[in-house]
């Protein structure tokens, strides 16, 4: 299958200002450093902590601010050059549905109105049609056609979330971008959704991007799993490896620190906790972003910061304690 | 819609903001109602010249006793009642005009422009709006029209701010991210996004308003430079029975009286309104949602 | 099985006066705490479990109104006590902390200013004695550098280290009882398994009853040995965690624990709860849960359902097993 997008070296650093003249003191770099790349019809998942970068790699991917450094291609064209037609040709293709649905959604417009707009930009469709296309989009993620008429405050959260997959998916983006999807709503509701997902990926072909730190959405929906650290990637894989056979301390850390609802689990067998907290991406340590905090850190990981290690084709870690097992 | 019902059920359930309520409904309804309840028009309008019937105290036939020219101040009084309306209604709505483009384009375009733009409207700011619209007044010239033009130009920065101020929070709420993700473009964002959800409480305060700029219309006519006579205007009329307040203090006392009561009430309701966009209270109102 | 009892619950039933109308958050709960247990409350969104630890540390907000029922602690019934009577329990032997614990702090007082007011208060010592008592507090929740953080003022706290501060505050006077409303919702999870170990280690060092509130089913199963199940604002299911968790009784706890995606295996479809919640304003007379679920038979709209035993310890309000219609 070919490549659907491809990250390459991503960088964002945030200048820290300061003073009346707004002197540039520092760089928070959130994102320093990121290569990954999706085929169609797969979901590839970024995973971390607050600080780990997840969030400014989305956005960027979005064209929702600039990158520093680093290029994003869609089909091999680089989405952060695009100008006119060129954005209108992206926005079509790659589509968002964020955390908060009673954020995402402009709560003065009505849910018809809501998923329309996308078809008013990109389409030359009549007001008729939208109104049937609407209706049928509706149906697709199983909500009644009367809702159409309602705003998004008078939904529930499962509902509203299903409006915002409705209207990211109006005009048929081949990538959703999916930001923390299920994080607000209750677990009861975050099955529905989880569902309809999946249900829409193999039905639509769809690739997703899953932006979360909730471990256990990413193995429900991804094929791919990326785990990020303070704005770099320490390791990637298929879900299997990275679940079943983590090579990072982080993630091995990340996935023992999930309390698993089931008593004769209660957590996996090997352990490891993480002293402290992340050290502030103003400052990053030296050597390995993870020196600091690493049970197994010597000497040499303070020095120098690993460069991926393969692993298997699919499988890379940022760690030079695996190589030496 | 449920909002407003829930804003009356709150205000419904004080009897000092339903006082607030009660007046300022019936200065809009006495406002819209005026020339067809007259009982004496041609004194109200201060057509009519009676000296025979001058400096009467009130009286069933005259509730609010007559003026220096022998009219009957109730009736005038009423009327004027229509002017302050239109004099509130017609400042705050040209404020908001002028206030809130200025503010929507600064807050959301940024940059060089909006920094201009907002210079300006600092400037404006830092003059008291008083004496701004005392100046302006007097350089326009006496009429309804320019009182309302000289006070609007010294208010509108105000709505400018607080456009500005809603416009920057709004701008960077998820829903105007998604639209921009969806490729909504900027100006449509502008007007269908932020626009309509950074309203609610500049619209509020200026109907708050509407109670200071009849204050501040009064005032303009009270020093001579607002809306001449013979129009029922309240602080004309109030500045009329000026110089002959201590034999015939009715002249002043009844319209004065209306514009403090009118006043009054729209401070009621500020307050009441004020209480509703507590976010404490809104805490209170999202249990629902939990 | 002869626990003492610490805290016993009776019929309480809670109402919220709001602007739109009366909410019933808490309807005939009974519940029994035993001494040095930990309990997990465990429910969603509108569960009602929340308004529970709230009236259990005599802490509800002004429009709340506790209309029905008895809260016996240590033999005294906390309401019907004056409020000065009241504020001697409150926080002393009963505390909370919360999900955000930048509501256990003014912001405008350093950490140490709050720990040192209450000491003193609490015990009447001097000024020195009450330093020495907020470092030692500190080092126990595992704050290090002490000196640092009493001067620091809550936002100087990333959400860990003022979490570990708010469950020092908490534990200042000595309490019996600590009820916390989900500690850990909004730190990362190598922080939150941090803390959940923390508030383990502290719970035996301190002789603690534990109250944990929670939606995470996780959490529940590494916590407490026992565990109440809460719908729509009554106690459905009651049980040690183990049971409840591996054999569910009611059927929206079973529901419940199949709609959460795990880490440890891969899952198909997850099974999700149709329906929403009932109106609280105007729940059913009978099962809260009768209209989302496929047991429902027609006795379980009729009159309120009682919550029966089953086994020693095991309590469920469902007609399937025996409760009264």
């Amino acid at each position: 299958m070919s490549v659907l997008l491809e990250v390459r070296e991503l960088v964002k650093h945030f200048p820290i200002k300061s003073g009346l003249f707004g002197r540039v003191t520092g760089y928070v770099r959130a994102v320093d450093g990121v290569s990954f790349k999706i085929n169609g019809n797969t979901v590839f998942s970024l995973v971390g902590e607050s600080g780990s970068g997840k969030t400014t790699t989305l956005r960027c991917i979005l064209r929702l601010i600039e990158p520093t450094s680093g290029e994003i291609l869609l089909d091999g064209r680089d989405v952060v050059r695009l100008k006119g037609k060129e954005v209108k040709w992206f926005r079509r293709n790659v589509q968002a549905v964020f955390q908060n649905p009673f954020l995402s959604l402009n709560p003065r417009m009505k849910v018809r109105d809501l998923i329309g707009e996308p078809l008013k930009t990109h389409t030359e469709m009549s007001d008729d049609e939208i109104h049937r296309k609407v209706n049928d989009l509706l149906a697709m993620v199983g909500l009644p056609s009367a809702v159409a008429n309602q705003h998004p405050p008078s939904l529930s959260g499962g509902q509203a979330q299903r409006v915002a997959i409705a209207r990211a998916l109006s005009i048929e983006p081949r990538l959703l971008l999916l930001d923390e999807p299920t994080s607000a709503l209750d677990v009861s509701v975050q099955a529905q959704i989880l569902n309809l997902l999946m249900e829409l990926k193999e039905r639509l072909k769809l690739a997703y991007v899953l932006v979360t730190h909730d471990l256990s959405v990413v193995r429900y929906l991804s094929d791919y799993v990326a785990v990020m650290y303070l704005g770099r990637i320490v390791e990637v894989g298929s879900v299997v490896e990275i679940f079943n056979d983590p090579k990072h301390p982080y993630t091995l850390a990340l996935l023992s620190s999930i309390p698993v609802p089931d008593p004769n689990v209660k957590r996996l067998r090997r352990r490891l906790t993480l002293p402290g907290e992340p050290p502030s991406p103003i400052n990053l340590p030296h050597g390995c972003r993870l020196s600091s905090r690493c049970p197994y850190a010597s000497n040499e990981c303070m020095v120098k910061e690993p460069d991926l290690i393969r692993v298997s084709d699919t499988h890379y870690v940022r760690c030079i304690k695996v190589v030496k097992g | 819609m449920s909002e407003f019902r829930l804003y009356f059920n709150l205000i419904r359930g004080s009897p000092i903001y339903l006082i607030g309520l009660l007046l300022v409904s019936s200065f809009v309804i006495i406002g819209i109602l005026a020339p067809y309840i007259l009982t004496k028009p041609a004194d109200a309008w201060g057509l009519t010249y009676d000296i025979s019937r001058r400096f009467q105290p009130p009286s069933p036939e005259h509730p609010f006793g007559t003026d220096e020219y022998g009219r009957d101040v109730f009736n005038r009084v009423l009327l004027g009642t229509r002017f302050s309306l239109m004099i509130g209604v017609g400042v705050v709505a040209l404020s908001l005009a002028i206030g809130i483009p200025v503010g929507l384009v600064a807050g959301y375009v940024g940059g060089k422009a909006g920094t201009a733009l907002m210079r300006v409207t600092d400037m404006f700011l830092a003059f008291p709006p008083l004496l701004l619209a005392i100046a302006l007044a007097a350089t326009f010239g006496r009429g309804l029209l320019n009182t309302v033009l000289a006070l609007s130009l010294s208010w509108w920065p105000w709505y400018s701010r607080l456009a500005y101020i809603q416009v920057n929070s709004v701008k960077s709420l998820p829903y105007v991210d998604a639209a921009k993700v969806v490729g909504v473009s900027e100006l449509e964002i502008m007007f269908r996004h932020v626009l309509p959800n950074s309203l609610t409480p500049i619209i509020t305060q200026a109907t708050l308003d509407i109670g200071s700029a009849i204050l501040e219309a009064s005032a303009l006519s009270f020093l001579g430079v607002g809306v001449p006579p013979p129009t029922p205007e309240w602080g004309l009329l109030v500045s009329s029975g000026w110089g002959t307040i201590s034999r015939a203090w009715w002249i002043s006392l009844f319209p004065g009286l209306s514009i403090v009561i009118t006043v009054l009430g729209f401070n009621l309701l500020g307050d009441a309104i004020k209480e509703l966009m507590d976010p404490r209270l809104r805490n209170l109102l999202s249990v629902r949602r939990v | 099985m002869s626990e003492e009892s610490l805290l016993n619950i009776s019929n309480l039933t809670i109402h919220y006066h709001t602007v739109e109308g009366v909410i019933k958050a808490v309807r005939n709960v009974s519940l029994n705490v035993s001494r040095g247990e930990s309990l997990c409350i465990v429910g969603e969104s509108g569960s009602g479990k929340s308004t529970l630890g709230l009236a259990i540390s005599l802490s509800l907000p002004r429009n709340a109104v506790v209309v029905e029922g008895s809260m016996v602690y240590e033999g005294v019934d906390l309401f019907k006590l004056s409020p000065p009577e009241r504020q001697r329990y409150r926080g002393r032997e009963i505390s909370m902390i919360f999900q955000d614990p930048a509501t256990t702090f003014n912001p405008l007082f350093t950490i140490g200013e709050h720990l040192v007011d209450i000491l003193r208060h609490h015990f009447g010592v001097s000024m020195d004695e009450a330093v020495a008592r907020a470092i030692e507090l500190l080092r126990k929740v595992q704050l290090s550098d002490q000196d640092r953080i009493l001067r620091a003022y809550p936002h100087e706290l990333s959400g860990g280290m003022l979490q570990r501060a708010a469950i020092a505050t908490a534990l200042s006077t000595n309490p019996k009882v600590l009820i916390a409303d989900e500690p850990t919702t909004m730190l990362d999870v190598t922080t939150q398994s941090q803390i959940l170990e923390l508030i383990n280690t502290l719970k035996q060092e301190f002789g603690l009853t534990l109250l944990l509130i929670t939606h995470n089913l996780g959490i529940a199963n590494e916590i407490c040995n026992r565990t109440v199940v809460m719908y729509a604002g009554a106690l459905i299911e009651e049980g040690p965690t183990d049971e409840i968790l591996l054999n569910p009784l009611h059927p929206y706890t079973a529901k419940l624990i199949k709609a959460v995606p795990t880490i440890t295996k891969e899952q198909g479809r997850l099974s999700y709860i149709p329906g929403m919640l009932p109106d609280l304003r105007n729940p059913p007379a009978g099962c809260p849960f009768a209209e989302r679920c496929e047991f429902a038979t027609r006795y379980c709209n009729s009159s309120s359902i009682k919550r029966v035993q089953v086994s020693p310890g095991r309590r469920v309000a469902c007609i399937l097993h025996g409760a009264e219609a």
